[in-house]
């Protein structure tokens, strides 16, 4: 009877949920957040302050622009040179320093969950460590789970003592859905006036485009960094036999018998694939980071970290 | 079975039909769960779609693709369960024949030839066409001895006839090859393709090929490694000893030699003891004699001693003339066993009869008077030399010499056993029964008697010598014992004056108590039915033997009339053994007949010399299953290999 079942039986043709696996309260990942915050800081020590700005006029120090003096203005902010020369009582303006507001974006559809949920895992445990290192530097910190739709949201919130509704929250992530980046962050923008850094932890597996999802955060005054998960087993050829494909996401499925040729065309499609990412990322000065699920997480917020533009 | 082209020596059709529906079935139910592709769940199928080939086009050739492989499961099922059939090609190499091969094992088959016997050269030529047999094919191994018989029942299985070959071996007799067609003329009958090989050194003797009208195709293979015109032959064809009567330690023995060649012949003859295994002792004689051409010489050794039991008797050519038949240069015979009689004599001394009885060494003499008899202890004869006391029986038979004046005691309380007739004068043996041991090697005509009386037999009694007047010498038989009578009292005749004397004494004791102990054991000759003597009472007796032969054989055989009955066919010393003892005997080839034989490379059957079997030319391999697992392998290795590269399923 069991041979028979296991002849018959049909295997689940994709996943309905995931969820995440690994243990963000785990007392060595605590230390290493710790550890992370305090080397992020020797790392990012090189930056200037006011390398990124609000885009608010208040009482910064930088001039930004002139404008015609009100009564009830503050008199201090006079442009005396420009009255001496012209006659005109015009103020100066200055750009106003306000916290930064980081978005992390977490791409929950079922591809992410694939492999024992490896990419989702990884992708919690680089956002977890990259909100400490926000919340270190005092930034405002948003996390929002994006699936065919946002699917969660955790709003800004900044503190260090913070750092465990963020855990918590990520630790309840669950992964379903198909992937559909652009009305995803469509949805977004829409629920995120405040523009800042918009932190992409996807494996862009989108049937309709990465592009359009990117590009919707670039229109809407957002700084998009991508940080793509990539997990090897999702194109290796180590996969033999017969086989009936079945895409997670939507269910569809092809049949292919795994040949040399078939391994090899599969490799070549993935590394044009990936080429086109880094070169979109790069056409549009956007950050991109290929991060292998292989790579330990806090190797990876490193290395983002000293490629710079993410945290000051 | 037959289907198409083939001949399905293995299972049969309907079975292998079955069994490939069968196979078929589950190798089809198989497939369609092999067609059950595994399914694996991908992250992003689309990276997938890129990487294969079109859609429609892929199912199409996947779906011929998938048919052609099962095709070629179904084949490859289709062809091991073919091959389990064992299929033969229909064609005229494999119609079945039945074939009975004549297998010569005569003694000249014991001859070398090349590196073995010619036995060993006809037995591999027997195993090659063994290995030509087809599947309709049916083979009779017959044993050509003086006895023709089948080694096996006939059979295409060639293991079988193999395990028959190893049986053959070589008997010491002529081959009959009269009786050998017949057989295979018989079990030919009605049977498809018969035809006959005679396997031979040729050396058989002509036959009428008329004798046989309706003989299937007979073909004759030699093994002989030379064509002889005639027989340079030399060898024994009779061989007896005996020991002397008085001296029973010593012996003579008598031997006949023949020489077939058309010169004369130096041979050497030997004589040894035999050992108590049958094989040679110490030599005890040896001469040279020379043969005459194409004749036979007799020569009689005499005062030959040291031989316990047995002889064996050797020639062997002196003369550069190379002998081409030795089995029959040796001959065994056995020597009568000397057994002491207790012989009790009962009367006054007679120096006549005492010389006589002194004559013979084995013979424990006892003399008493008459008032003495019965003395204590038992005897084999007792001699009531003109005396006749009432006869007690633990003394053994009697022989009453001379006649009672008066018959006082009645025959019936142990007395005279006879009745007296008339009374006699000047008489003599008339008449007398010359094939008793009573009167061997005598001739009792010219025996002078003064007087004596005739005697009445008994109706049982037998009457061994006679008078004109009556019967003067009576056998019989009392409730005492047996006894023989003598109508006279020698010493009132010229017989104790005669040599024959002392033989008449010795023969009436052996007559009365045989012990064999002065017999001419004559040696059997083999090719001819054995009746050697076994004193048992059982019905059967076990016959064990050649003795000292590497492969001595062991048989019941059934006891007729005091003697073992079967057919010898090997030579040398036997044993009989019965719960009475064993007693030995011997068998030679003693005929000048298989040796007189010469070889020959064809054998002549009518006018012309039979020819060779063409059609039991060792043949290669043409079976068809050994192809079709060599197919079998081909295409599951060309299978795998598209399978692996993809270009099927």
């Amino acid at each position: 009877m069991q041979l028979i079942d296991r002849l018959f039986r049909r295997k689940a043709s994709a996943p309905q949920k995931g969820a995440v696996t690994v243990d963000l309260f785990d007392e060595d990942f605590l230390k290493k957040l710790s550890t992370l915050a305090l080397m992020s800081r020797r790392a990012v020590s090189g930056v200037r302050r006011g390398d990124r700005r609000a885009k608010k006029r208040g009482s910064g120090v930088e001039f930004a622009d002139h404008r015609p003096y009100v009564p009830g203005d503050d008199i201090r902010f006079l442009d005396v040179g420009i009255y001496q020369r012209f006659g005109k009582l015009l103020l100066r303006l200055f750009e106003e320093e306000e916290d930064l507001s980081i978005y992390f974006l977490i791409d929950t559809s079922l591809s992410m969950a694939t492999h024992d949920s490896a990419k989702l895992n990884h992708a919690v445990q680089i956002a977890a460590a990259l909100c400490y290192v926000g919340l270190s530097g005092l930034d405002r910190v948003s996390v929002t789970t994006l699936g065919e739709r946002v699917s969660g949201r955790l709003p800004a919130t900044r503190g260090k003592q913070r750092v465990f509704r963020i855990l918590k929250f990520l630790s309840e992530i669950e992964a379903e859905g198909a992937t559909r980046l652009g009305p995803a962050l469509k949805s977004f923008v829409a629920q995120n006036k405040r523009p800042g850094m918009a932190v992409l932890l996807s494996d862009l597996f989108d049937p309709e485009g990465f592009e359009a999802g990117i590009n919707v955060l670039r229109f809407n005054k957002f700084d998009p960094v991508v940080i793509q998960l990539v997990d090897e087993r999702d194109h290796d050829g180590k996969l033999t036999g017969d086989l009936k494909l079945v895409d997670v996401e939507t269910g569809a499925s092809r049949e292919v018998s795994m040949n040399p040729d078939v391994q090899k065309k599969l490799l070549s499609e993935t590394q044009e694939r990936q080429k086109s990412i880094e070169r979109f990322c790069a056409s549009r000065g956007v950050p991109h980071f290929a991060v292998s699920v292989r790579t330990p997480f806090d190797q990876v917020v490193l290395s983002v970290l000293r490629a710079g533009g993410l945290l000051r | 079975m037959k289907l198409f082209l083939l001949t399905f020596a293995g299972f049969p059709v309907a079975t292998l039909l079955l069994g490939f529906l069968g196979a078929a079935a589950v190798t089809t139910l198989l497939y369609i769960l092999r067609l059950r592709r595994r399914r694996v769940g991908v992250a992003f199928l689309a990276l997938w779609e890129r990487s294969l080939a079109p859609r429609k086009a892929s199912a199409l050739r996947s779906r011929l693709q998938r048919l052609l492989s099962l095709l070629i499961s179904l084949l490859i099922v289709g062809a091991l369960i073919l091959a389990l059939g064992d299929p033969r090609l229909n064609d005229e190499e494999n119609e079945g024949r039945s074939i009975a091969v004549l297998l010569d094992v005569s003694a000249s088959m014991g001859e070398t030839s090349g590196e073995g016997t010619r036995l060993d050269a006809a037995r591999e030529k027997v195993k090659t066409w063994l290995s030509a047999l087809g599947p309709g094919d049916e083979m009779l191994l017959i044993e050509l001895g003086a006895r023709p018989r089948p080694f096996a029942p006939a059979t295409g299985d060639a293991e079988v006839l193999r395990e028959a070959l190893k049986e053959a071996e070589v008997l010491d007799v002529s081959a009959d090859l009269k009786a050998g067609l017949g057989l295979a003329e018989d079990a030919l009958r009605g049977r498809l393709h018969p035809q006959i090989i005679l396997v031979s050194d040729g050396a058989l003797p002509a036959l009428d090929a008329k004798s046989f009208p309706n003989l299937p195709k007979f073909y004759f293979e030699s093994v002989a490694n030379k064509q002889e015109e005639t027989s340079q032959n030399v060898g024994i064809t009779s061989f007896s000893a005996r020991r002397y009567p008085l001296s029973g330690d010593r012996f003579e023995v008598l031997v006949e030699l023949k020489n077939d060649g058309i010169e004369p012949a130096e041979v050497e003859l030997s004589l040894f003891e035999a050992t108590q295994t049958g094989g040679r002792g110490a030599q005890l004689d040896l001469h040279r004699v020379t043969l005459p051409p194409e004749g036979s010489l007799a020569q009689s050794y005499s005062n030959l001693d040291h031989a316990e039991t047995g002889l064996i008797a050797e020639l062997r050519r002196v003369d550069s003339v190379p002998d081409p038949f030795s089995r029959d240069n040796v001959a065994r015979t056995l020597l009568a066993e000397r057994i002491p009689a207790k012989v009790l004599v009962v009367g006054k001394p007679d120096n006549f009869l005492d010389a006589a009885l002194l004559l013979d060494e084995s013979l424990e003499v006892k003399r008493v008077s008459a008032d003495e008899y019965p003395p204590a202890g038992d005897y084999d004869v007792t001699i009531f030399n003109g005396v006749f006391p009432q006869r007690a029986s633990r003394t053994g038979a009697a022989l009453y010499l001379g006649i009672p004046a008066e018959l006082d005691v009645p025959s019936e309380e142990g007395g005279y056993p006879l009745e007296l007739g008339k009374e006699l004068s000047l008489f003599g043996f008339d008449s007398w029964q010359k094939d008793s041991t009573v009167f061997r090697l005598i001739d009792p005509y010219n025996v002078q008697v003064l007087k004596g009386r005739t005697l009445v037999p008994q109706k049982s009694d037998v009457v061994l010598g006679a008078s004109n007047a009556g019967p003067i010498l009576v056998r019989g038989k009392r409730a005492e014992g047996d006894f023989l009578a003598l109508g006279f009292s020698p010493r009132e005749s010229d017989f104790v004056l005669r040599t024959v004397w002392p033989l008449f004494v010795q023969n009436v004791i052996d007559e009365l108590y045989p012990r064999g102990r002065t017999d001419a054991v004559l040696g059997l000759r083999t090719g001819t039915l054995w009746r050697p003597p076994i004193p048992t009472s059982q019905s059967t007796v076990t016959v064990r033997g050649p003795l000292a032969s590497a492969n001595p054989s062991e048989s019941t055989v059934p006891i007729d009339q005091g003697r073992a009955v079967f057919f010898g066919q090997r030579a040398g010393f036997y044993e009989a053994v019965s719960k009475e003892g064993v007693v030995r005997f011997s068998g030679s080839i003693l005929s000048g007949a298989e040796g007189a034989l010469p070889t020959a490379e064809e054998y002549r059957w009518g006018d012309k010399a039979l020819p060779s079997a063409p059609s039991m030319q060792p043949r290669a391999n043409r079976k068809p299953w050994f192809w079709l697992l060599l197919g079998v392998l081909a295409v599951s290795f060309s299978e795998w290999w598209l399978y692996h590269r993809r270009w099927t399923v």
